[in-house]
């Protein structure tokens, strides 16, 4: 859940109870308030009365309002609530009514006070009404601003965290810029986040300027070794044993030539901008294959590739397509089988090449990271699918490997 | 052929004048910008190999030099750097060819040739080789007057190995050689055996002395020795 979303359901949940405790309690204040000013009210209009009775010495009477009678004892003073009939409403309403009994002048007086609830209850009700009226328009505003004031507040933090999101080291080895906010810990996280990333791609750079460098460095002294043992082989007084000793240091050095120039290779696909040309894909096919020939040839391999009727063209960069399809190639005709098989498909939309041949000895999800190789002891890098990877995620091209019934099949969607 | 070395690694400078001397060329050597001008100001030179990255100086400026003062050199760089770009500009530069470390000897030995027949004899040059002989032009192979049927690959074969002749030519120089590129090991040297023996059996059908030698275990070497 965002937090937009649960900071605005904690806000409804307490204003809810806030706003039913609120109600509760204006009715329960006004009615005390009501009853009291009744009280009052009553209190008053007996003590008019009685002055009244003291004075004209005439006895007042005003039903419901007023009723005064002489009594011979005095009783029991009685407040309560009831209802009677209002002769002018003709109606029976609901009355406090307050009787005390009173010695004027020698004579006793019972009187009754009553005054009608009906009114009071209308006031308090609408009072009590408009008040929390008033208070739900309130709320509703709160809730509307808070939630104004929170998106705007936050607008900046779900912009970084997007940001962050598409923060790639392959794709844009650069810095996080993320836009400032004016809440002094959204910058402050900012910052920090700013900083890691610069430190995270100055780590990748130096890491991968090492790889380059390195490569780099060693292709002259390798060239000296190769080179050097090519001289000694030349010499024609060298002994089987000598020359049992230089043959595999020789091959050694090839090999690691071979790496050298794959990773260099791997680290210009992942660095290097390359320019887009049209590359026409079948063509491609076509001259790779035929460079292929002497292989398929001496493995007696089958090519099953029907060339598509119309080119299939796309943006890209010839020489990386190059590097793709005669990385693919070659696999399919390395590791196949004497008296093979490679069928190629080309259409629009996707590139499948088949290739019989045995089944993979390492997981095929772990086939196009680097070094995995089906036979370790064998002369290849290891780095001809990681190439092939990579340069699909170039091209934005999706690579999937499937393998079925001795059938190796490797298929790219564009 | 005269022929001036600019590399800086002294231990492959020495390897290359002593390998390219066994095929009758006389070599000369710089090991730095400042050095390498100053010969190429003074002297004449039929081809001239560059190391693109010298210590005080870029090669691609001293390209500039050679062409404006010699511009009939066969210039071949040599480079550390598997950069297209720098192969591009070489080449519009005027650079003859391109080749990256590491290299076999045996494959700069190739370029090298490749690069003399095609200045100074522009191509139609014939290598003659105890009756067998390469029009290089037509890319025929005659034996004793007799044409061979040769394959593309079959005859850039017999020329890697004319060219290199006397010397041991391992199975990866020859693999490399053949396909291209190695950027993908080749394990089985299965395609040179099978190329190998066709080249044998037409030469030895058209009466020819096969002179390709099987070193054991390591290449082989193409001697009437």
């Amino acid at each position: 859940m965002k937090l937009l979303q649960q900071t605005n359901r904690y806000y409804l949940i307490i204003s809810g109870i806030l706003f039913l405790l609120t109600g509760i309690l204006l009715y329960i204040f006004m009615s005390i308030i009501s009853k009291n000013e009744i009280n009052e009210k009553l209190n008053e209009t007996k003590n008019r009365v009685i002055e009244h009775l003291r004075d004209k010495q005439e006895i007042p009477n005003l039903y419901p309002v007023i009723e005064v009678i002489k009594v011979p004892s005095i009783g029991i003073p009685l407040s309560r609530d009831t209802i009677i009939y209002d002769p002018v409403d003709h109606e029976y309403e609901k009355y406090k009514e307050e009787i005390v009994y009173k010695t004027i002048n020698g004579t006793q007086y019972k009187l009754t006070l009553r005054r009608s609830l009906k009114e009071n209850r209308v006031l308090m009700f609408s009072t009590t009404f408009s008040m929390i009226f008033i208070l739900f328009l309130l709320f509703i505003a709160f809730f509307f601003t808070n939630r104004y004031i929170s998106k705007k507040i936050w607008t900046s933090f779900y912009h970084n965290l997007n940001t962050i999101k598409h923060f790639s080291l392959t794709l844009n080895p650069s810095p996080l810029h993320l836009l400032p906010s004016k809440i002094q810990e959204f910058n402050e996280l900012n910052e920090a986040i700013e900083n890691l990333s610069r430190k995270v791609v100055s780590d990748y750079r130096i890491l991968k300027e090492f790889t380059e460098n390195a490569s780099h460095e060693t292709q002259t002294p390798l060239t000296v070794i190769i080179s050097r043992l090519e001289i000694l082989l030349q010499s024609g007084d060298l002994t089987n044993g000598q020359v049992k000793n230089i043959y595999p240091a020789y091959r050694a050095a090839k090999r690691l030539s071979i790496l050298n120039k794959n990773l260099l290779l791997l680290s210009r696909i992942e660095h290097e901008r390359f320019k887009k040309e049209p590359v026409y894909l079948d063509k491609i096919l076509i001259t790779q294959l035929n460079l292929l020939d002497v292989f398929i040839q001496s493995k007696k391999l089958t090519v099953h590739f029907q060339p598509p009727e119309k080119h299939v063209i796309f943006k890209g960069n010839q020489y990386q397509t190059e590097i793709l399809i005669s990385n693919l190639l070659k696999n399919a005709t390395h590791h196949n089988i004497t008296g093979g098989k490679i069928s190629i498909f080309l259409t629009e939309k996707d590139l499948i090449i088949e290739n019989t041949g045995k089944p993979l000895s390492i997981e095929p999800d772990k086939l196009f990271e680097r070094f995995r190789k089906a036979d370790s002891s064998s002369q290849s890098s290891g780095l001809g699918l990681a190439i092939v990877k990579q340069i699909c995620r170039n091209l934005h091209w999706i690579i999937s490997y499937t393998y079925t019934d001795g059938i190796h099949v490797l298929k790219i969607v564009f | 052929m005269k022929i001036l070395i600019i590399e800086d690694e002294i231990a492959l400078q020495d390897t290359i004048a002593s390998y390219l001397a066994m095929g009758g060329h006389i070599c000369e050597k710089a090991s730095s910008f400042f050095q390498a001008e100053d010969k190429i100001i003074s002297f004449d030179y039929d081809i001239i190999i560059l190391d693109l990255i010298l210590p005080d100086g870029n090669g691609l400026d001293l390209l500039k030099i050679i062409k404006e003062k010699q511009s009939q050199t066969g210039v071949l760089i040599l480079s550390a750097r598997n950069s297209l770009d720098d192969k591009l500009k070489g080449l519009n530069l005027g650079s003859d060819d391109y080749i990256t470390k590491p290299f076999h000897l045996s494959e700069l030995n190739a370029r090298i040739n490749a690069i003399i027949r095609r200045k100074k004899f522009n191509g139609n040059d014939r290598i003659m080789f105890h009756g067998i002989s390469l029009n290089l032009a037509g890319k025929e192979v005659r034996i004793n007057n007799h044409l061979l049927n040769l394959t593309k690959k079959e005859y850039d074969l017999l020329l890697f190995f004319i060219t290199n002749k006397n010397r041991v030519v391992t199975k990866e120089s020859i693999a490399e050689h053949l396909s291209g590129d190695f950027i993908y090991a080749a394990d089985d040297f299965d395609f040179i055996y099978t190329h190998i023996k066709n080249l044998r059996k037409k030469i030895h059908d058209a009466g020819g002395t096969d002179y390709i030698k099987t070193v054991y275990g390591i290449g082989y070497k193409f001697s009437d020795t």
